[in-house]
């Protein structure tokens, strides 16, 4: 069953195409990689998802709805819940205020509760959820310190921990691996297949091929803004065209 | 406990100083205490800074005054009506423009606290313009016994509890919203618009709703002042004004309790202790005294001794 549905989705900057009639689908659990060499329109292609860019043409639905016009909170709303290039964390409030803002759709609101605060009840489950995720995630040693102060590789667990407190039914982390040491990424995928495993459908953009061909399930190759392929680790191997464009023309001698 | 402690220092306040000149001190730095902490609702609590604020308290002034000098409301009234215009000004100017994020917005504010001083200036047949509003009716308070007038020409000591007492009720507002759901919005819009809105925030709305809220305070504010001091003229609501407001919130620090408080107080002291040794030098001298205040603390008063707490512990 698919959860996100692309369907001829294009985007113009003035005369430039960045991406161009792009479909392909999500299916419900599985871990979906987008791959494509720089400009490839990946980028691009993750803020048309999640509603930070309008598309010139084509459709998106989530979850059988349509969401094309809607705007990135309201697709959050829905399940679809992202991650940003640049690692984005709130830098100044703790690891543990980052992950209860998180939850910021868990937060009972309201005029009466603006105004005499959440019940002892609301409070504790939202204590409790923080807490869970805190210790999910791997944070809650560091739960005090501001987020500022993590090392980088906690700053993107911290990310996917924000995320997670939106209660994703699809995340799509862009880069996540970028800019770790091989110990990190390790640490980042076996976060990722365990969110995976508690039934959160995944996209991960990269540019890395070897790093999403041993993790996903499925790959969408994008190239000048078109999916040049589409399919398992091993058919992608194979693809005529992914060889061609990766590693150059065969020579004819 | 430590609000509670300010609380009753300030209602000893005027016992304490009993001379006419503190006593309308006091009452300006209650009035200045609602603007402030109104005012970093946007900048402490959003990021967001406003360069226009007093165009709308001007909003609340004038609405308010001219509400009771015509007698179509008494002053009970007039006050919410005042922080309802101001908020509507707030909910027609800030819609557009909070769209635009950083110096763009900031650009906007001042623009219309530019606007909003001009039509103060040149809606004559309401305002009377340049020449001023005199003659502005002292605020009244119906009571069982019959109504009651604060002749702030005779005692500013029950315009003062009035004022106090508006001034906590803002700042009672002001932390309980920090501490709600919207507080938590407000967090995320400024340390992070884009995760913010990546995890369900309708930023733009909680924008929306955060500036009318500050604008409205600010507007009720202005009724306060109107009708202590019955006279208004455009000059009270220029962009000076709402710089001064500004720098009252650096000074205390932006997005801390006690900053609202603290940034009017000392400023007003300050100001008033160099005007009376010297007016023409004054304002040189206080020029001096706010770049050294955002030369060294930029995180403001309570900000820094926060930090320095934290260091220690």
């Amino acid at each position: 069953m698919p959860v996100l549905e692309v369907e001829g989705v294009t985007r113009f900057f003035g005369g430039f195409r960045a991406v161009g009639d792009l479909s392909f689908v999500v299916q419900d659990g599985e871990i979906l990689g987008l791959v494509g060499p720089n400009g490839a329109g990946k980028t691009t292609a993750f803020n048309l998802i999640t509603g930070f860019l309008a598309p010139t043409a084509g459709r998106i639905r989530f979850a059988g709805g349509d969401v094309t016009a809607l705007p990135p909170h309201e697709r959050a709303r829905r399940g679809l819940v992202r991650t940003f290039q640049n690692t984005k964390v709130f830098a100044r409030l703790s690891v543990e205020e980052n992950v209860r803002a998180g939850c910021f759709l868990r937060i009972p609101g309201g005029i009466r509760r603006t105004l005499a605060g959440l019940s002892r009840r609301e409070d504790a489950a939202l204590r409790a959820h923080v807490d869970e995720l805190l210790d999910f995630t791997g944070l809650a040693a560091q739960r005090r310190k501001p987020a500022e102060d993590l090392a980088y590789g906690d700053q993107r667990t911290l990310e996917i921990a924000i995320a997670l407190g939106a209660q994703p039914r699809l995340l799509l982390l862009d880069e996540p691996f970028a800019g770790m040491s091989h110990g990190e990424a390790d640490r980042c995928m076996t976060l990722i297949h365990r969110v995976r495993e508690s039934g959160v459908t995944v996209v991960l953009v990269d540019h890395h091929m070897a790093t999403l061909m041993r993790h996903c399930h499925r790959l969408v190759v994008l190239h000048h803004g078109e999916k040049l392929a589409e399919g398992a680790p091993a058919e992608i191997q194979r693809h005529p065209k992914v060889i061609e464009t990766y590693l150059g023309r065969v020579a004819d001698a | 406990m430590t609000a509670l402690l300010a609380l009753a220092a300030a209602a000893a306040a005027p016992f304490v100083f009993t001379s006419v000149a503190h006593q309308s001190l006091l009452v300006l730095i209650a009035i200045n205490v609602i603007l402030v902490a109104s005012l970093d609702l946007l900048m402490g609590a959003a990021g967001l800074l406003s360069l226009g604020h007093a165009g709308f308290m001007g909003i609340g002034a004038y609405t308010s005054a001219l509400l009771v000098f015509h007698r179509i409301a008494p002053f009970v009234l007039a006050l919410p009506a005042a922080a309802l215009a101001a908020a509507t000004a707030g909910l027609f100017i800030g819609y557009p423009s909070l769209r635009l994020r950083h110096h763009y917005f900031v650009l906007v504010t001042f623009i219309s606290g530019i606007i909003l001083t001009l039509l103060f200036t040149s809606l004559v047949g309401v305002t009377r313009g340049p020449m001023g509003l005199p003659g502005i009716p002292f605020a009244t308070l119906p009571l069982p016994g019959g109504v009651y007038t604060f002749n702030t020409f005779q005692s500013k000591v029950a315009y003062y509890f009035l004022a106090l007492g508006l001034a906590a009720g803002t700042l009672w507002l002001r932390g309980r919203l920090m501490r709600g759901r919207l507080g938590v919005a407000l967090a995320m819009i400024r340390e992070d618009e884009d995760l913010a809105m990546a995890v369900g925030v309708n930023t733009h709305a909680t924008k929306v709703l955060i500036f009318v809220v500050s604008t409205g305070l600010a507007g009720m504010a202005g009724s306060l002042y109107a009708h202590y001091t019955t006279f208004l003229s455009p000059e009270t609501f220029t962009f000076v004004d709402s710089f001064n407001l500004f720098v009252m919130n650096m000074l205390g620090g932006a997005g801390t309790a006690a900053g609202p408080v603290v940034g009017p107080v000392i400023l007003t002291v300050v100001r008033d202790a160099l005007r009376s040794i010297s007016p023409v030098l004054a304002e040189i001298a206080f020029g001096v005294f706010l770049i050294a205040v955002i030369a060294f603390l930029p995180a403001g008063l309570v900000g820094a001794l926060q930090a320095r707490r934290r260091r220690e512990a």
